[in-house]
């Protein structure tokens, strides 16, 4: 025991040693702050667990702010790309690194710090971003993929969800366009209403352009779980999609996270043996992103993405700041389309080929959702009654 | 002439103990500097970077998170102490912890009882959730001679998976409900939530002028580590079931002639580490969250392997080691926040932290036993 209080007491000392010897170097650290004149917005992020480098979600999030920093003319603070187009905009993104209290702890940071809208990326920030939002109600928050309940549009809080139906309904009529053998098929994550907005957007679209899809049997849809692993299973998700072109498929699109590797496998391995088969892919441009890896498997892979229905969070951190600058601010839920642009399907170089004799339809397609012309389906409920021409 | 000598030796013992008392201050100390060399190296002022965690860390809220998020490492940390007292090597601190916390958060949102009463069942059944994925290993352990490493890794494995299982399953809150995305057990009942002890914290720590603000976790979780603590550093060191634990711990053939029934001692150690392990979640799961997710923080079982590793599996010493790492994440954060080191690299060097406190310390105290040794034999 006495060590420990030895122990203490010169812990005591150290730490207040160090503590006097740094005030003065703190000191002109702030000076030097001071000195220059400071941005006229400040916009904070804080990443999901993962970080940059996820090549999804946050490195989405991460486009949003460069794009930021070059129209607005503003910098990100401490970026090791040194993105950096002038001093009126500061953009600064920090990450968590367990749950608990760091996320709250980490809006909170930046709240104090002056930042005028905060990002939180992902659903976990939904109750830290409540707390936070109510002792700051002069700051403005936004949650990506967040439902909060009792928002208002006066409220400091924003959701920003995207319509996966209308980006689905895109890739399907694609699908339907491009089918040979007249039959497509759907791999599902985690059966649940959120995955179900994909398969019926999907079905939407190949029904809506391709007759012979809409006698059942054409359209083949399958979940691979029940639970959260579902989204990490692509073994079952290469099964699943493997049975499909055995059955005749030629196109399957997926909506399940990391299990979509196997579907990708199995599409390559029926490509091999012979059979004229795509995959369609989701949330990032897969296709664009396999085909620049360096392993030469993968970039084989990629080469049979057709395209990926996108879900936009670069378009939806931009809008909200570019809002929030012009005085627009507007709290409460808002809703990525594609009128917002805010989901879409991928064209890049790699299958701009492939895509160019539909295209042009595709297009008209989305003009028509955006008109209000053709209203997708969000559920299997909706698609049982969704008008077609 | 014999009484001198006895002041000479007296004055030396004194000497190596105080060395190793602020062992791991000095270790703590070169960690800094490590980590400042790290910094320079990427590019940024060290002094910048240690005004940035100084500034961060001690000011009035970080100081207070430092306190609060210190309360589930403390627990972790005696979890591991009690079962490295004993001759154990608890891993599976981190699956006892979530499946605990799964338990408790079931225990919370599912039972209706008055508010105490209530209470006392969520962190029975959090003990309970913890010692019941310490068994399995521990009937291994001493029936069949499978050594607790592999039996507390593949209950950790286990946990995972099952509790993934039952939170989509039999105790699923959010289904039917259209776009959430968080997978999560029911909100507790109000009466299962951990009371906020602000008030009786504040008006004590008022008296220096320190006030914990409303937004940090001060709660009944604080009750519970220093509980914990206490309770352990009794039973280890006061009692005579601390004092077999020991024995077992040191010398298991010894204690066999001192009489110990090794297998009743190991069995009873790894229920109490299973038992404290169990606690480790409570502090989000009644306090922060109100719910239990499978989203839950991750680690706390290794870190806490860490910290009874520098607190030499003292329980007191624990709590000092408990908020060291505590310290440690917050500083993480003020590096992220006031200086341009990537934040990829923040977990690096907290880690290089780690590794330089603890190393400096293990090298620092075997010097110290060194000289007690070479002084023996001068005395011979």
């Amino acid at each position: 025991m006495k060590k420990f209080t030895v122990g203490i007491v010169v812990a005591l000392l150290a730490v207040s040693l160090v503590l006097g010897g740094c005030t003065s170097s703190q000191n002109n650290a702030n000076n030097g702050n001071n000195a220059s004149t400071g941005p006229k917005y400040k916009i904070g992020l804080v990443f999901d667990i993962g970080g940059r480098g996820d090549q999804s979600f946050n490195d989405s999030a991460y486009q949003g702010l460069v794009q930021i920093a070059k129209d607005y003319k503003g910098y990100i603070k401490d970026d090791p790309d040194k993105v950096n187009y002038g001093t009126e905009v500061e953009l600064k993104y920090l990450e968590p690194k367990e749950g608990g209290q760091d996320r709250e702890q980490l809006l909170r940071t930046l709240a104090e710090d002056g930042y005028n809208l905060i990002f939180g990326i992902g659903f976990m920030f939904t109750d830290p971003m409540i707390n936070v939002a109510k002792d700051f109600p002069d700051t403005k928050f936004a949650i990506v993929d967040g439902t909060i309940d009792g928002l208002t549009s006066t409220s400091n809080i924003v959701c920003l969800n995207f319509k996966a139906n209308e980006s689905s309904f895109l890739v399907g009529a694609i699908a339907g366009y491009m089918t040979k053998t007249n039959k497509i098929g759907y791999v599902g994550g985690m059966q649940s209403p959120l995955i179900e907005t994909f398969e019926a957007g999907y079905k939407a679209g190949a029904m809506y352009v391709n007759p012979k899809l809409r006698t059942s049997g054409n359209l083949l849809s399958q979940y691979i779980g029940t639970t959260g692993d579902a989204f990490k299973d692509p073994a079952k998700g290469k099964e699943i999609a493997s049975s499909f072109y055995n059955q005749g498929a030629d196109i399957v699109y997926h909506a399940s996270g990391a299990s979509g590797a196997g579907v990708f496998q199995a599409t390559y391995e029926a490509y091999q043996a012979g059979k004229d088969v795509w995959a369609i892919g989701v949330d990032s441009d897969q296709g664009l992103i396999y085909n620049s890896s360096t392993d030469s498997q993968e970039k084989a892979i990629g080469g049979r993405i057709l395209t990926s229905a996108l879900k936009r969070v670069d378009i939806s951190v931009y809008d909200t700041a570019k809002d929030f600058m012009n005085g627009n601010w507007q709290g409460g839920i808002r809703n990525f389309g594609l009128k917002e642009n805010g989901v879409g399907y991928a064209v890049n170089d790699y299958n701009k080929s492939l895509l160019e004799s539909v295209t042009p339809k595709i297009e008209e397609l989305q003009q028509k959702i955006i008109n209000g012309e053709i209203v997708v389906p969000a559920s299997n409920a909706e698609l049982a009654n969704f008008q077609l021409p | 002439m014999i009484d001198e000598k006895k002041q000479k030796v007296n004055s030396r013992e004194r000497w190596y103990r105080l060395l190793e008392g602020i062992s791991p201050v000095l270790g703590f100390l070169f960690a800094m500097v490590v980590m400042m060399i790290v910094v320079w190296f990427i590019g940024e002022s060290p002094s910048n970077a240690l005004g940035a965690i100084i500034s961060f860390s001690f000011s009035q809220a970080g100081i207070a998170y430092i306190i609060s998020q210190s309360v589930p490492i403390i627990i972790s940390g005696a979890a591991n102490a009690v079962a490295f007292q004993g001759g154990l090597f608890n891993i599976g601190v981190e699956g006892q912890y979530l499946f605990g916390a799964l338990c408790a958060g079931v225990a919370g949102a599912y039972l209706n009882l008055p508010t105490p009463i209530h209470i006392l069942v969520v962190v029975l059944a959090g003990m309970a959730g913890g010692m019941l994925w310490a068994l399995i290993p521990i009937l291994l352990k001493v029936y069949k001679g499978v050594h607790e490493v592999i039996g507390t890794i593949m209950m950790n494995q286990i946990a995972s998976a099952v509790v993934l299982y039952l939170v989509n399953g039999p105790f699923n809150g959010v289904r039917g409900q259209a776009l959430s995305y968080n997978l999560r057990t029911p909100y507790l009942k109000p009466t299962a939530v951990f009371p906020s002890l602000h008030k009786i914290v504040n008006s004590i720590t008022g008296i220096f002028g320190f006030k914990f603000p409303n937004y940090v976790a001060v709660d009944f979780s604080w009750v519970i580590a220093i509980v914990v603590v206490i309770g352990l550093w009794f039973l280890i060191f006061k009692s005579s079931l601390g004092l077999r634990i020991r024995w077992v711990g040191q010398n298991p053939s010894a204690s066999v002639y001192a009489g110990v029934d090794i297998k009743k001692t190991l069995f009873t150690t790894m229920m109490i580490s299973g038992a404290i392990a169990g606690l480790v979640g409570l502090q989000e799961v009644a306090y922060i969250s109100k719910f239990f997710t499978p989203n839950i923080t991750k680690g706390l079982g290794f870190t806490g392997l860490a910290v009874a590793l520098l607190a030499r599996n003292n329980p007191i010493g624990v709590v000092f080691a408990g908020l060291l790492f505590s310290f440690l994440t917050r500083a993480g954060y003020g590096l992220q926040m006031y200086t341009k080191v990537p934040n990829s690299l923040i977990n690096a060097i907290s880690g290089i932290m780690i590794l330089s406190v603890v190393v400096f310390d293990q090298i620092l105290r075997r010097y110290v036993r060194t000289l007690r040794r070479k002084e023996v034999g001068q005395n011979v």
